[in-house]
């Protein structure tokens, strides 16, 4: 239970900081910048306070970080795959 | 602006590598004579001893690179080795005189 | 501002780092992303057993007792008893024994396990276990060179793999903020390439830094021992090393008789004493003593680190812990903080959340050294003038070959040796050696392979074997299933099956690749090593 919560926190937290990017792909509008980095960190935070519940403060903070760090590699890869996807199909 | 940085590959590598890892062990070494503890701290200090040296030699490697040129940096490294080290021997004759 | 001169200079440093190093980071990332799943794999590749169920906990000290006369170097060494019920525990208990040697001399072991028979007695058997997930484990820190230089080769690769870093960040500083999660898929092939390298380097950075580090210390952990011991201490220090060992020092026996504490009540002293510990086994030594002592190595869940040493002694008489000081919570500062830098090396932290993050990571850490060495030929290329051919550089097509070769060699490579460890085994005599000739034979093989073929026809090829390859890990397991004739075995646990469905998506990712890889060396632009067309401009044309 507690991990399934930090774990959705930390992803939605990670998605709102990359769709706050000018260079995100996933929407033909980046979200407005600055609420959505806010909301993005806020969300990130909160994410490392619910893995710290589960664990201790130090292990707490590496597994927000590692799979955040998952997530800002896969989201714009997922989206470049889409579009290659897309590119390929209009191509034959 | 006339520039004097220069592409020294081998003299900057060198000094990193060589100068770097020199000044891994003495830093790290005052860590174990002067850090928490002292010289009969517990037995863990000597395991996370190799950590932090190569954070030492890898930092002053990858950013010697930064040196105006391979004297520079052989001069400038060379020097704060003959500092640390000579505190870190100052260190081993006070604890094993 | 950085001057420009200055990313210059960095980028010849990260480009020769990388590329001298590239290859056995891919090696070192790939199967090291396999070894997040080296308990599945042990379980995956061992054979069915008696198991642990066989035995019954409260039927255990008989059969310690049993052992531990018919043994007496297992009763001094340890007998382990295990506790979880995984398809590589042959039996409730195991030990070792010394192989024949003279005294004195390194030695290797002999592995048994023990069970009870229907009337009581002791039933004991000599049987190697499947050393894949070793082996796995083996190539991902030396990359199959020979101990102990394998070990120095990756201290001094993962060295430079840190300047790299370093440099990779100043080159990129300028450009950061502006370019972050970019991904331009497109015409201009070098910028994908850039981007796609540049996305994985800087999202995981962090991950990168801490693998430099840990990497570099633990490949380099034996020389860097003892220059400390020389440098810092001119060898008047020896005292910490005796000071590491105690939590795991055992009370030496008293030669008199005691009576044992059944495991089961053992574990329930062990949970009121430390409730956080999840114990792995048990360990006994010297049982019957007076002084017999269990060794219980665990997680302790919530610390980084907290499998590695974490665990505790107990008196095998009374129950009572004796030792607890290799306890995460009880580990002294300096010791808690070696053993994050350990625990964020192997992802010993957070359960199965990190382990699939690693995973992932691995595998992007793999493809950032594949995608650096794309990106130096596609920098390199030289662009065809209108209709006129062009020959591309030795050097873009040596290093394409290499590439190609080393990359896929090691994916087909390790896994056709998983696949070999049902289908071997009972055939051949040594199938721990097999495993490594299977997996070099491979290796070489492709290597080989791509630099006679050339990168752009040798990649679709090793593509298509990767895939094949990686698809047989899960289509053994169903023959296994559903031909019983064959000899072979399909365990049921979600681990093992986990293992056969990772596969069959990995093969699937493997085969798209290698259309996508067969679509560019046909139609992508002539004027590239990834085209057949160009490959066939041979030197001497």
């Amino acid at each position: 239970m507690g991990v399934t919560l930090a774990l959705t926190l930390t992803v939605l937290g990670s998605a709102c900081v990359y769709l706050a990017s000018p260079n995100q792909k996933w929407l033909t509008r980046a979200l407005p910048g600055r609420p959505a980095l806010v909301a993005g960190c806020l969300l990130l935070a909160a994410g490392v306070a619910a893995w710290i519940a589960v664990l201790q403060p130090l292990a707490g903070f590496f597994v927000a970080l590692h799979v955040a760090m998952v997530c800002l590699f896969v989201f714009p890869y997922s989206a470049a795959l889409r579009s290659f996807g897309r590119k390929n199909e209009h191509a034959e | 602006m006339p520039s004097d940085f220069r592409n020294d590959w081998w003299g900057k590598a060198s000094a990193g590598a060589i100068l770097g890892l020199g000044l891994a062990f003495s830093l790290i070494g005052l860590y174990a004579y002067l850090g928490p503890g002292g010289i009969n701290a517990p037995g863990g200090r000597y395991s996370l001893m190799r950590y932090l040296e190569v954070s030492v030699w890898i930092a002053v490697f990858g950013f010697c690179f930064l040196f105006r040129s391979g004297r520079a940096a052989w001069a400038w490294l060379g020097a704060a080795n003959l500092l640390a080290f000579a505190a870190m021997f100052a260190c081993r004759f006070y604890f094993f005189a | 501002m950085i001057r420009a001169e200055i990313v210059k200079h960095y980028k010849t440093v990260h480009t020769w780092t990388g590329i001298t190093c590239g290859f056995a980071l891919f090696i070192a990332f790939y199967a090291g992303a396999l070894t997040m799943f080296q308990g599945p794999i042990a379980r995956w590749a061992s054979p069915p057993a008696v198991g642990v169920a066989a035995v019954s906990l409260d039927n255990a000290s008989r059969l310690l007792e049993l052992v531990a006369a018919a043994s007496p170097q297992a009763r001094k060494d340890g007998i382990k008893l295990h506790l979880r019920g995984h398809e590589n525990e042959p039996a409730r208990v195991t030990w070792e024994e010394d192989e024949p040697h003279e005294a004195g001399q390194p030695h290797g072991h002999v592995h048994w396990w023990g069970t009870l028979n229907p009337d009581g007695t002791l039933l004991a058997k000599h049987e190697e276990p499947s050393e894949l997930a070793e082996f796995i484990n083996d190539i991902h820190m030396h990359v199959g060179i020979p101990r102990p230089w394998g070990a120095y080769f990756m201290g001094v690769v993962s060295l430079l793999y840190g300047v790299a870093l370093i440099a990779g960040v100043i080159i990129l500083l300028p450009s950061l903020v502006k370019d972050l999660f970019a991904l331009r898929v497109g015409k201009n092939l070098k910028r994908m390439w850039l981007d796609a390298h540049n996305v994985v380097g800087v999202a995981a950075l962090p991950f990168h830094i801490a693998m430099a580090l840990t990497a570099t210390a633990l490949s380099l952990s034996g020389p860097l021992w003892s220059a400390q011991e020389k440098v810092i201490f001119g060898g008047k220090q020896a005292i910490l090393d005796n000071l590491d060992n105690e939590p795991f020092r055992v009370p030496k026996p008293t030669g008199d008789p005691g009576a044992m504490m059944p495991p089961a009540q053992l574990l329930q002293r062990l949970k009121v004493q430390v409730p956080d510990l999840e114990p792995r086994f048990l360990v006994f030594k010297n049982f019957g003593d007076k002084a017999a002592s269990v060794r219980v190595p665990g997680a302790q869940s919530g610390y980084v680190g907290d499998t590695h040493l974490g665990g505790v002694m107990l008196s095998a008489v009374t129950g009572d812990v004796l030792k607890d000081a290799s306890l995460p919570s009880r580990q002294d500062p300096d010791r808690r903080a070696s053993e994050t830098f350990y625990g964020l090396h192997t992802g010993q932290y957070g359960g199965g959340t990190i382990t699939w993050a690693y995973f992932f990571l691995g595998f992007s850490g793999a493809w950032l050294f594949y995608s650096g060495n794309l990106l130096w030929i596609e920098t390199r290329r030289k662009n065809a003038r209108k209709g006129g051919k062009v020959e591309q550089s030795r050097s873009t097509r040596l290093l394409g070959s290499a590439t190609v070769g080393v990359c896929l060699g090691c994916v087909a490579g390790l896994s056709l040796t998983i696949v070999a460890a049902k289908w071997l085994h009972g055939h051949v005599a040594d199938l721990n050696a097999w495993h490594a000739y299977i997996y070099y034979a491979v290796f070489l093989g492709s290597v080989a392979f791509a630099f006679a073929l050339g990168a752009a026809r040798a990649a679709v090829q090793l593509l298509w074997l990767c895939a094949v390859a990686t698809m047989a890990i899960p289509l053994t397991t169903l023959l296994a299933w559903t031909l019983p004739v064959l000899d072979m075995w399909a365990h049921g646990s979600a681990a093992t099956i986990g293992v056969d469905v990772v596969a069959f998506i990995g093969a699937l990712c493997f085969a798209w690749m290698a259309i996508v890889t067969a679509r560019r060396v046909k139609h992508g632009p002539a004027d590239s090593i990834w085209s057949a067309r160009a490959g066939a401009l041979s030197p001497t044309e």
